[in-house]
């Protein structure tokens, strides 16, 4: 079969009918266990969902495979990494023993397979079960706890190690913007407690003016001018004023800019969307406050992209 | 640390991207302030202040518009901006006259009044828009008078409106073929057969899982998909619309299986049962996903001459 040669939403359509036939599956074996064997246990979930990880890994390593063979893998695999961790959650009663067997689960897949989704859904997998201890036992400054994953992410997306683990980095660089614009404003009990926040601006600054070091270092011949600087200095007055979440995403435009990367750049542009909009509805100042805000980093910004196509166009001038 | 950051990046490209995503920033972030100014002050607003606010948009977007020319990208921008005004006025008129008008009725209006601009801008985004409206409007006076009267049923209504997205797409192409190249955007077309046959999945669905609901869902959705699927394969090749007919076709004929299922060997009626059921079903899932690859395999390369246009 020529099942690569086919376009991206073909891949789509198979993997819908690959998911829903994957969750008929694991009906059934949850019906096997929980309703032919009566086994009504944490223990029972983590044993299917190790059969289920060993079954998917199994078809998704095999080497002709077609595009449904390999969603279909896919899916118990992922399935399969979820039901472990959760099931040795559930039998300790404690969603944080979720997180290290996440992990392991996580590791042991990117020792055995190279499929990138995979890798990237039990990754996303780790992250969640971290995020989900963070809320249920409501941890003070988790905003700045989460904001720790994002220069580890960073570094690793541009010093990538020996062995690929792009998809692991790629959580960990999203994981503080999504955790921060979609989970805080929605959650109530954020209003009882110290949320942090300063730490993980100033991890955004730093981590900025970073990427901006390594950008004007190795394109030299762009020159560091008065609009380049005044750029650097809206950028950082930007990520002191606004929230963090709107820092972050901003942060990932950065990093789109710096490597050349349209994904990211895509990426940033929604978050910083979804970020405006649901900016909205949050509930940590008033909406005349958040006016003020607003037309404060929106006027900065303006400023310095007239200060830097003022330095642009005098380049040109000049040479 | 020793990073090398990659050489094959388009520095001409970035460059330029960067300077319109500072500009795009800045203004988003200071409109959002104004509309955040505006919505903490609303209340406190006189209807007259209200009125002036939108209707100086209004006026202000079409001037600009006029000067910088219609069919420019800041003309076509800024006429799409005058139709969005034009929206949130009669909706603030409805507000503050309190007039007893149904949804429908200002929605009915906005798309009569904002038709010479949308013809005007030839942006198929406008268009896009504009069908929005007209969908919206069709589907709320099915909910606020045919329902109610009891001359439409429920699932008759998501039928009408997923017809009128197929009209919509038929009329599309026959402006093309008329010679409008600037309609000719191939993400119009896929985007009203997505709508249309994504609209009428849902009577089809609820036909399946429902047997007391009306056979014109799962009629009207057979025909349109047969429909689109002969006219995108032989007369106009558009290979991502086989793959949405296809795909909603599969999920359908899935969810067939999963009531048959249920009506000959049944889910509830013990253990034994219940496992050959999901047994079966798993069976006739991914025989239809295999299905589908083959079909879909077998059409692309039909349809192509080895270069994929996506």
């Amino acid at each position: 079969m020529t099942d690569e040669r086919l376009p991206w939403y073909v891949r789509l359509v198979v993997g819908v009918g690959a998911w829903i036939t994957a969750v008929v599956l694991m009906f059934l074996g949850g019906a096997i266990v929980f309703v032919a064997l009566e086994f009504e246990t944490g223990g029972a979930l983590a044993f299917i969902g190790a059969a289920y990880l060993w079954v998917g890994l199994w078809v998704i390593r095999r080497p002709e495979r077609g595009i449904f063979a390999n969603q279909l893998g896919l899916a118990t695999a992922a399935a399969g990494a979820a039901l472990v961790s959760g099931g040795f959650a559930a039998e300790a009663e404690e969603v944080w023993v979720g997180v290290p067997i996440a992990v392991a689960v996580a590791a042991a897949i990117f020792m055995v397979s190279s499929n990138r989704i995979l890798q990237f859904l039990v990754s996303a997998l780790a992250a969640g079960f971290f995020v989900a201890t963070l809320v249920i036992e409501r941890t003070p400054y988790a905003l700045d706890i989460v904001a720790l994953a994002t220069p580890v992410g960073l570094y690793l997306m541009l010093r990538p190690p020996e062995r690929d683990i792009a998809p692991a980095a790629i959580v960990l660089l999203l994981l503080f913007p999504l955790y921060s614009i979609f989970i805080v404003p929605d959650a109530y009990w954020v209003r009882d407690i110290q949320m942090g926040g300063w730490i993980a601006r100033g991890i955004h600054m730093a981590l900025f003016l970073w990427l901006v070091s390594l950008h004007w270092k190795q394109r030299a011949n762009q020159g560091l001018n008065q609009g380049a600087i005044a750029f650097i200095v809206a950028a950082l007055l930007v990520c002191l004023l606004l929230p963090p979440g709107g820092s972050a995403a901003l942060l990932i435009m950065t990093y789109a800019y710096v490597v050349g990367s349209t994904p990211f750049a895509t990426l940033g542009v929604v978050l910083q969307a979804q970020y405006l909009i649901r900016y909205y509805y949050s509930l940590e100042m008033t909406l005349l406050n958040k006016s003020i805000l607003l037309m404060a980093v929106g006027a900065i910004l303006l400023v310095a992209w007239w200060l830097a196509e003022r330095g642009r166009k005098q380049g040109a001038v000049h040479e | 640390m020793n990073i090398e950051l990659p050489q094959t990046r388009n520095d001409a490209y970035w460059q330029l991207w960067a300077m319109r995503a500072l500009l795009v920033l800045g203004a988003s972030h200071l409109l959002a302030g104004i509309v955040f100014f505006f919505a903490y002050n609303w209340d406190d607003l006189s209807p007259f202040a209200k009125f002036g606010l939108l209707q100086a948009g209004l006026v202000i977007s079409v001037v600009a518009a006029i000067r910088l020319k219609i069919e420019s990208p800041a003309g076509q921008a800024l006429l799409i901006a005058a139709s969005v005004f034009t929206g949130v006025l009669f909706a603030v008129i409805w507000q503050v006259y309190q007039t007893g008008a149904d949804a429908y009725e200002l929605f009915t209006v906005w798309f009569a009044l904002i038709l010479p601009w949308v013809i005007a801008s030839r942006s198929s985004v406008h268009w896009f828009l504009w069908i929005v409206i007209c969908l919206t409007a069709i589907s709320l006076y099915g909910g606020q008078v045919l329902l109610p009267l009891g001359i439409l049923a429920h699932d008759q209504l998501g039928i009408a409106v997923g017809i009128a997205a197929i009209v919509f797409l038929a009329g599309y192409e026959l402006a093309v073929l008329a010679g409008c190249r600037w309609l000719g955007d191939r993400w119009l077309r896929i985007t009203l057969a997505l709508i249309g046959v994504g609209i009428l999945f849902m009577p089809a669905m609820m036909f399946v899982f429902d047997w007391q609901g009306l056979s014109q869902g799962i009629i009207a959705f057979v025909v349109v998909t047969a429909g689109l699927s002969f006219v995108y394969s032989r007369l106009i090749p558009e290979f991502a619309i086989i793959a949405i007919t296809t795909g909603f076709a599969a999920v359908v004929a899935m969810a067939i299986g999963a009531r048959g299922v249920h009506e000959i060997i049944g889910f509830d009626d013990g253990t034994s049962s219940l496992i050959t059921s999901l047994i079966v079903l798993v069976l006739w899932c991914a025989m239809l996903t295999a299905a589908t690859v083959r079909l879909l395999n077998a059409m692309h390369a039909g349809m192509t001459s080895g270069n994929s246009d996506d």
